[in-house]
């Protein structure tokens, strides 16, 4: 029988990094509240069991999606056991949560973690001492490094434990058994009543449908009490976690100004913090297009359109295969996946920046430089977060948006996402901007994302105004964690983990899309191998096209190529190229006639904004749990999408551009 | 009793009343090691009256809060 092994602790604790040493998996590892945004199961070395990566709570009462997941997970899932990461520089704090796992009575490890940071603090922790208060096995580890993992696993135990029991006092005691009577538990389900009186918003709606009984259990303690259960709870655990402190830990020498606090002075300077953080956006596509990104792509591209097709065209010769097989290979999948492939170096390049800021900690202080704007148009400075990590991939960054407390708030956040430009979008800006703005690529790209940002935030605005029935307070608190070099296996893991998603689509969905899209264009009316502007694709491109007129792009083969892009964004490369019967590095001279600087500029405002990929619909299905609300996320780019690319080109066209 | 919004900067000052916020913020700050009776002080405010963020001294926690909720915070100086 498999184990399962449930891995829970704060955020910012090191956990999904104990994951990726525990089970060798490519999990990803975040360092701003709130990255772990879905469950994640690895396989324990040895093949010992599954361990379950959790998201990080710093209580089981959950105030966001997110971390009702982690409450959801201990009341309906089957596991056998749990590791409880703590972080010793931060220990009081996480005790609070270790108290309430322990209350549990289930299977319990302790990894003692970053006690380096703490040791550098002057906190020493005394193990011995803490296994014999807490009555658990505890082990120092290492998460960054890997230190005492090992010895972490090979202890893993499942046998049962008897539940702590901490005293919290006579009235409240006797609510607990009273609690326990009416709902029929046992005395091991002590925990449920405790979290209900400590007002788990979880077990409260299980507890009151079941048994109504309890609320005036409750209400009698509270009278008895003079205060709120919750607050006679927490101030019991506080009281039993800062008696664990005076005897456990050790703390000697003041405190001193830390990196953590230099980096900050400059980085949240009241003045400095804004530009800064658009300096480091512009830095980060300025080296991932013009330094990194472009040259390597270029090196992809040389050897696919050079050696590889010339490479299968001679094979496919030699074979003495029939012509349809050869242009179907060559002018479809070559063109088509190869096309779309070159685009990997800039994108993998995106991605690990994109960790390296988030393992940091930067993150966090972004949320807090953009809290006064996102509040501008109702929404909150934790909103931003998903929109950064939205210009890897829309997908993730919905699901990041659970970590936004406020229904509301959230739901806007998913809703103006697919305006955030993702890493898909990007080789059509790349062969655009390469075509018509050779010397400003960088320049052109950012404003591309920075249009997408503006329209967000007017989207947004107008969609909590009309979502804003009754105007409740948004909730706004971030922790600041302190900053952290990344780990360079945990980056690489990261990057790989978030870009292979991307290169798996173009074996699958790209693959598939070019075959079927050359096909289009191989065929028509009259039978098979038909001049191009004789295809099918030709006839329904044709259709769409005498729509797009006014933008400035009215050709059929820009209309094929952004109908296929609902598929996947980047396929609409793919068709360009498959249509024009080129490379990605001839599409440019293609493109050329046909586009002017203008309607360039108008077609990538349309391609940023239009619809959702497929993908990222079925993501907003359900991330928002209604399929009419669906279906406005996904459409509305379409009409907001046609607006702006028309005044961008009837106003350039005023202003005498061309 | 003050509000800790009014605090100069880097003044240690123990929180006294937490029962005006809200009561899912109240939550969160509790459960960071914020709670009455614990010694904290503004490390830095942001620009355009943008969030405060907060240090929990002797936790050497931080966090981040709006300046609505910091005007609802009862501080006292020591």
């Amino acid at each position: 029988m498999t184990q399962r092994i449930a891995l829970i602790g704060n955020p910012n604790t090191g956990k999904t990094s104990l994951f990726n040493r525990l089970t060798g998996s490519f999990a990803h590892v975040g360092n701003w509240a709130g990255v772990t945004i879905e469950q994640k199961i690895g396989q324990l070395h040895g093949n010992i069991g599954q361990l379950i990566d959790l998201p990080g709570v710093y209580d089981l009462d959950p105030l966001s999606a997110d971390e009702a997941i982690v409450s959801r997970f201990l009341l309906q899932e089957p596991f056998d056991g749990m590791f409880n990461i703590i972080d010793a520089s931060q220990f009081e704090r996480n005790l609070q949560l270790t108290l309430q796992l322990l209350e549990m009575g289930r299977p319990l490890q302790i990894g003692l973690n970053m006690v380096d940071v703490a040791e550098g603090r002057g906190i020493h922790i005394n193990l011995e001492r803490l296994k014999e208060r807490l009555d658990v096995d505890v082990f120092p580890i290492t998460a960054r490094t890997g230190a005492g993992c090992e010895v972490l696993l090979s202890s893993l135990r499942t046998t049962p434990r008897e539940p702590f029991v901490l005293d919290y006092g006579e009235e409240t005691e006797q609510a607990i058994q009273q609690i326990l009577e009416a709902t029929g538990l046992g005395e091991r389900d002590r925990w449920v009543a405790i979290q209900y009186l400590a007002g788990n918003r979880v077990i409260s709606e299980q507890l009151e449908s079941s048994t109504p009984t309890v609320n005036e259990i409750r209400k009698a303690l509270e009278v008895k009490l003079g205060r709120f259960a919750h607050a006679h709870i927490t101030e019991r655990r506080r009281d039993w976690t800062k008696d664990v402190r005076h005897h456990v830990v050790d703390q000697q020498g003041a405190q001193q100004a830390t990196v953590t606090d230099r980096i900050d002075a400059v980085v949240t300077h009241p003045i400095w913090g804004l530009p800064i953080f658009f300096t480091v956006l512009y830095a980060l596509f300025h080296i991932t297009f013009n330094w990194i990104g472009a040259p390597l792509s270029d090196l992809l591209d040389g050897f696919l359109s050079g050696p590889v097709t010339s490479g299968t065209s001679s094979l496919l010769q030699l074979l003495g295969t029939s012509s349809f097989i050869q242009a179907l290979l060559i002018d479809g999948v070559i063109a088509g996946v190869g096309g779309v492939l070159v685009f990997v170096p800039q994108i993998f390049v995106l991605f690990f920046f994109i960790s390296f800021l988030e393992d940091s900690g930067y993150m966090a202080r972004v949320a807090i430089v953009m809290d006064r704007f996102m509040q501008l148009v109702g929404l909150n400075g934790k909103s931003f977060i998903p929109m950064i990590i939205g210009f890897g991939c829309n997908v993730p960054g919905i699901m990041a948006a659970r970590t936004v407390e406020e229904e509301r708030e959230r739901l806007v956040t998913i809703f103006i996402s697919p305006f955030m430009s993702c890493s898909a979008r990007l080789p059509i800006y790349a062969v655009f901007a390469a075509s018509f703005f050779a010397s400003n690529q960088a320049l052109v790209v950012l404003s591309l994302y920075m249009l997408g940002i503006v329209l967000a935030l007017i989207a947004a605005k107008i969609f909590t105004s009309v979502l804003a029935a009754e105007d409740r307070n948004s909730l706004f608190i971030v922790e600041q964690p302190p900053y952290r070099v990344p780990q360079g296996l945990t980056l690489w893991r990261s990057t790989w983990q978030k870009a292979k998603g991307f290169v798996r689509k173009a074996g699958t969905f790209i693959f598939g899309g070019s075959v079927f899209i050359w096909l289009l264009a191989y065929s028509g009316p009259a039978g098979m191998d038909v001049p191009m502007n004789e295809s099918f694709l030709a006839m329904v491109g044709g259709v769409v096209a005498t729509l797009l007129v006014p933008l400035g792009f009215g050709t059929w083969q820009a209309g094929a190529s952004l109908i296929t892009g609902f598929l996947a964004k980047e396929v609409v490369v793919s068709t360009m190229a498959i249509i024009y019967a080129v490379s990605e590095s001839d599409l440019s001279a293609s493109l050329l006639p046909v586009f002017t600087p203008l309607s360039a500029y108008s077609f990538m405002a349309f391609v940023l904004l239009y619809v959702p990929c497929l993908a990222t619909v079925a993501v907003i299905r359900r991330e928002v749990g209604s399929a009419k609300l669906t279906w406005v996320a996904s459409l509305y780019g379409l009409g907001v999408a046609y607006v702006v690319s028309l005044m961008i080109y009837q106003i350039g066209r005023l202003f005498g551009l061309s | 009793m003050s509000s800790l919004l009014a605090m100069p900067l880097h003044q240690p000052v123990l929180i006294s009343d937490l029962t005006r916020i809200d009561d899912r913020l109240r939550r969160r700050m509790i459960a960071l090691g914020f709670y009455e009776g614990c010694s904290v002080r503004i490390k830095r405010r942001a620009i355009f009256s943008g969030p405060l963020t907060i240090e929990q001294i002797e936790h050497q926690q931080m966090i981040a809060i709006r300046r609505c909720d910091a005007e609802q915070i009862g501080v006292i100086v020591p």
